[in-house]
């Protein structure tokens, strides 16, 4: 994946904090089954609470390693691989797309 | 590091949900609960609990605006809820109800929506399949025009509801139907169930017809035999598995002193076409007007007291072990018998049955 790739929340998703759980729900109907919602842990909001149109890929994994104290290449596998599951799931897009 | 984003089909991922639903309760968060947009309704059921207004006064109180509505939605969106039910009345009749749907959508709550199918245009289930709902019941009250109209009230209901069911398998929206055995439906329930596997949607029936929340008895008189309810429940083979599981999973919940054993005002709660709230349907003895006030000191302040009820050391149902399978709701004893404390001998007599039954068949007889 190009690591100056900037990606977007789709404004069809909406994230909600409870009970310092998240989860994201969707709101408009989607190609894959529509009853799901999604469960994230803490890694996974904070990657998703920086997909904001604005930072790469190579920030966000630059942010990862110094907030969870991880290696840059455990990083860089774990968020390819999270953001791989987001796209595949129509929860994101690459900023411009839309 | 782990990340995951794990997709999670209501409640599959049992350990998540087992220890979330801990947290929610210990933190008394109201993650589930129910808004009854409306009282009205354009049918007129013989068995409706809300065939009159509960409350005198709000004979002339007016139901909630859109901008009341949408401030209660913000603050429930705030405190923590994910699943809320649209109820009535029949709710899609406030002309407003599409933009409450939407509104209610984009926040990111998990909607329910029951309805009695009639008012399910083409044009409403275009909206339903561009934002669509987590599930939609509709209720159906007999196999053909004559036995659900008899029990609706009105000519032509029977017709209208399949309208609605139509519109929506047109679009491959997902729903279920619903249906409350009485003793004037008693005999079409196996019809009805083929109705909705003709759609290829779940059935849902229930046999707990109870008082009016305006205290009317008269709609008891519909309620069939106990022996006739158990033997219509457990029509379904899987009835005796569901219940079987539901006993290992809340048998906790049958100990205790806490009268309200059950999640009202605890991680449940509903709100009145007037801005009442209250800890479920059923609960009016805690009360809290959300005209004077936000739906958060309603809930920390006044229905936070559910906790606090305890049982009588004389509670018939203390210690009882067929009170998870009776349906065991104190809401309901007061509705029935004008005390919390005073068990609904009807509920007893399904609970003993099912009791049996479970037992009947997990011993092979």
């Amino acid at each position: 994946m190009n690591l100056d790739r900037k990606f977007q929340k789709k404004e069809t998703i909406a994230s909600r904090c409870i009970a310092d759980e998240f989860f994201l729900v969707p709101i408009c109907s989607q190609p894959s089954d529509m009853q799901k919602i999604f469960i994230l842990n803490s890694p996974a909001d904070f990657i998703w609470q920086h997909l904001d149109g604005e930072h790469t890929l190579d920030e966000l994994i630059t942010a990862v390693v110094e907030q969870f104290e991880v290696d840059q290449e455990q990083a860089r596998s774990d968020t390819v691989e999270f953001i791989g599951q987001l796209l595949e799931q129509n929860l994101l897009e690459l900023e411009g797309a839309s | 590091m782990n990340v995951t984003c794990g997709p999670s089909p209501e409640i599959s991922d049992e350990i998540f949900w087992s220890e979330f639903s801990g947290k929610i309760e210990r933190l008394r968060i109201p993650f589930s609960g129910g808004i009854a947009l409306t009282h009205r309704c354009n049918l007129h059921c013989l068995h409706c609990y809300a065939r009159e207004k509960p409350n005198p006064q709000d004979n002339s109180a007016p139901e909630l605006s859109t901008g009341q509505w949408k401030k209660i939605i913000d603050d429930l969106r705030e405190a923590g809820c994910l699943y809320l039910l649209l109820t009535g009345g029949e709710p899609l009749l406030r002309d407003d109800f599409a933009d409450l749907y939407s509104y209610t959508k984009r926040k990111g709550l998990l909607i329910t929506l029951f309805t009695n199918g009639t008012l399910i245009t083409g044009q409403m289930a275009d909206l339903f399949r561009e934002l669509p709902p987590w599930q939609i019941e509709i209720s159906l009250y007999g196999a053909d025009a004559a036995t659900h109209d008899r029990i609706t009230g009105v000519p032509g209901s029977f017709t209208r509801s399949l309208q609605g069911v139509e519109e929506l398998a047109a679009r491959k929206i997902k729903f279920t139907l619903k249906s409350i055995l009485m003793t004037l439906n008693a005999h079409e329930f196996p019809a009805i169930e083929k109705i909705a596997q003709s759609y290829g949607v779940d059935f849902r029936m229930d046999s707990s017809i109870f008082p009016s929340l305006a205290g009317d008895r008269s709609v008891l008189d519909l309620r069939v035999a106990p022996e006739q309810a158990i033997a219509n429940e457990f029509a379904d083979p899987k009835m005796v598995g569901k219940w079987r599981d539901f006993l290992n999973r809340f048998h906790a919940a049958a100990e205790g002193e806490d009268l309200y054993a059950c999640s009202a005002g605890t991680t449940t709660f509903h709100i009145d076409p007037y801005g009442h709230l209250y800890p479920c349907l059923m609960v009016r003895k805690l009360r809290y007007s959300l005209l004077h006030g936000t739906f958060q000191q309603g809930w920390n302040e006044v229905l936070s007291g559910i906790n606090e009820t305890k049982s009588d050391a004389n509670f018939k149902c203390r210690g009882c072990r067929q009170k998870l399978l009776c349906g065991f709701c104190p809401g309901f004893f007061e509705l029935e018998n004008n005390s919390d404390q005073i068990p609904s001998a009807y509920l007893c007599a399904l609970g003993k049955l099912r009791f049996e039954r479970v037992n009947q068949e997990i011993s092979g007889g």
